[in-house]
């Protein structure tokens, strides 16, 4: 006979470490185990969409930072892209390669905050330090590019705002030398570790089919065996003339789609952006890097969604544009929004502990979700 | 191997790599006693530059206010006796400011310029609004040499028509010599 105790209400958040920002749950629990829970979004919601119908184009650049300030370089990439095609502006060979460097490498940064904290939530401090200090290198590198370590503003309509400065590809090149020796240290550290391992595994589970229904996308899709990537798939920018493989889950530790293989696909990912570094810094053409019209942009009518390959899955505008100089509406899709309504799927039956490592596991970042 | 020695096993390699740690320089740095040179690039607090004849480099364009994304930059252009524009007052909120740097691509006269000076912090929210005494510095920033008047066409005491920079002579339409 199962011993129940009386229902409780429990408010995880808004305000609560592991959350990563400001996300709510609110758990129907019987001691530890979770009978539902309900994410509650919206507490950094900025009215992103509403504030690109009322700047212009080249104005909501910056605005695009703060849809998921880890990844500001793919936002910025991804936005750039979309008024790009539908406005058929050109853009030399060197940007395109400057930008798929900038991206990857922000691609880099993003995933070692995520498998950082993903170990710090379930109590291994030591490696978010250790994430964190491989990441100030690129942070210095993006300072030195842009003039900024956050918010990056970099990438341009045509092209990219500055030319890569003296010695960039050479700073590249030693943060890659030193990052792979680091990358195996930190696998050394907790992702082979055994009881990490069996911390993680088989828990929080998400089937193939779930994860296709629920729209997942990017890193936790893959995750689940879905071999579905669109830097490979449906190839943007230059990733068509790149050589690299998408990694996905694999039963070689516990279930595919547990939350052990969401942060595993994360350190291969990191492996395969190397691969791409290497491959763009080797065939860095020379020529213009800024494509520049000196007059104000305006589209013409019509409407066009692009979707690219973000640290946090796919990154979607849909841009409706009736010819002014600002769209008439910007629709983002994000791949933290969709990764949060499984929330809710998965959740019931795992204890209040394996909530917080499934949440670490799908790496929502609460202004991605809320925009 | 048994799970317990597994166990085991991790945690010894897991410390082993935090005791390495223990022998090395610490990469932090003690922020108030050590602040390390920035890039060039870094954007933090905007100046407004001068010419190397210590002239305002800015001439009221209204490019910076018009791009910027957070309307935070407002002036009142007016013109000198000679022809030369500038700003009446110049004003930009720094507490709206989010630095992304658009400012000083569209500005045309070098004039608005990021610094890396980003120690702006106040306690009173209205300090943040700085004046035109404020911004304007007496050094030219990132181009030291520039001077838009001697570009520009325009008749100031910099030079009348067909005397500046990368400008030819103005043609005489009454005359039929080449």
């Amino acid at each position: 006979m199962p011993l129940t105790t009386e229902e409780m209400i429990l408010n995880m958040g808004p305000h609560h470490p592991s959350t990563h920002g400001v996300l709510r749950f609110i758990l129907r629990t019987d001691g530890e185990v979770i009978y539902s829970c309900l994410p509650d979004v919206g507490f950094l919601h900025r009215g992103l969409e509403k504030i690109a119908e009322k700047v212009s184009y080249a104005q909501f650049m910056p605005y695009t930072d703060r849809i998921d300030y880890l990844a500001a370089m793919n936002c910025n990439l991804g936005y750039a892209i979309t008024v790009e095609r539908l406005a058929g502006i050109e853009v030399p060979l060197r940007a395109e390669y400057i930008r798929v460097m900038v991206a990857e490498l922000n691609r880099i940064i993003s995933h070692l905050i995520s498998v950082g904290t993903f170990a710090l939530d379930i109590g291994a401090v030591t490696p978010f330090t250790h994430a964190l200090r491989e990441r100030e290198r690129v942070n210095d590198l993006f300072e030195e590019l842009c003039g900024a370590r956050l918010t990056y503003n970099y990438v341009r309509f045509g092209g990219v705002a500055f030319d890569l400065p003296a010695g960039f590809l050479e700073g590249v090149n030693r943060f890659l030398d030193y990052f792979l020796p680091r990358l195996t240290q930190f696998n050394r550290l907790i992702s082979k570790n055994k009881i990490f391992k069996e911390r993680l595994s088989g828990v929080g589970v998400i089937s193939a089919a779930d994860a296709l229904g629920y729209a997942l996308a990017g890193p936790n899709l893959r995750a689940s065996g879905v071999d579905w990537d669109l830097r490979r798939d449906e190839p943007y920018s230059i990733y068509a003339d790149l050589d690299f493989e998408v990694p996905v889950g694999s039963a070689e530790f516990g279930q595919i789609g547990d939350c052990y293989n969401r942060y595993w696909l994360r350190i291969r990912e990191m492996e395969q952006s190397v691969r791409i570094l290497r491959q763009c810094v080797a065939a860095m053409p020379d020529g213009a890097f800024w494509n520049r019209s000196k007059k104000k942009l305006k589209l013409p009518p019509g409407e066009i969604y692009v979707r690219t390959e973000a640290p946090r899955g796919e990154l979607g505008f849909y841009l409706i544009s009736r010819g002014d100089d600002r769209p008439y509406r910007l629709k983002i899709r994000t791949g933290s929004f969709t990764a949060m309504s499984i929330v809710e799927k998965i959740s019931p039956g795992l204890m209040v502990a394996d909530l917080v490592a499934l949440i670490a596991s799908l790496d929502v970042i609460a202004p991605e979700i809320d925009r | 191997m048994s799970p317990a020695l597994e166990a085991v096993k991790a945690l010894a390699a897991g410390f082993a790599t935090t005791l390495k740690h223990l022998f090395r320089k610490p990469i932090t740095e003690e922020y108030p006693e050590y602040k390390r040179p920035l890039p060039q690039r870094t954007r933090a607090r905007i100046i407004l530059t001068r010419d190397p004849d210590g002239g305002e480099r800015c001439v009221a364009c209204y490019l910076c206010s018009a791009v910027c994304p957070v309307s935070c930059i407002s002036m009142q252009s007016t013109e000198r006796e000679d022809g030369r524009r500038y700003a009446a007052w110049f004003r930009i909120n720094f507490s709206r400011c989010i630095y992304c740097g658009l400012c000083e691509e569209a500005c045309p006269t070098s004039a608005i310029q990021l610094t890396p000076e980003f120690e702006t912090c106040e306690r009173d929210i209205l300090t943040l609004v700085y004046e035109k005494e404020d911004l304007l510095i007496d050094h030219g920033g990132k181009d030291k040499e520039y001077n838009f008047y001697k570009y520009a066409g325009v008749v100031t005491k910099e030079g009348v028509k067909g005397e500046h920079i990368k400008e030819s002579k103005p043609v005489d339409v009454k005359s039929n010599l080449p």
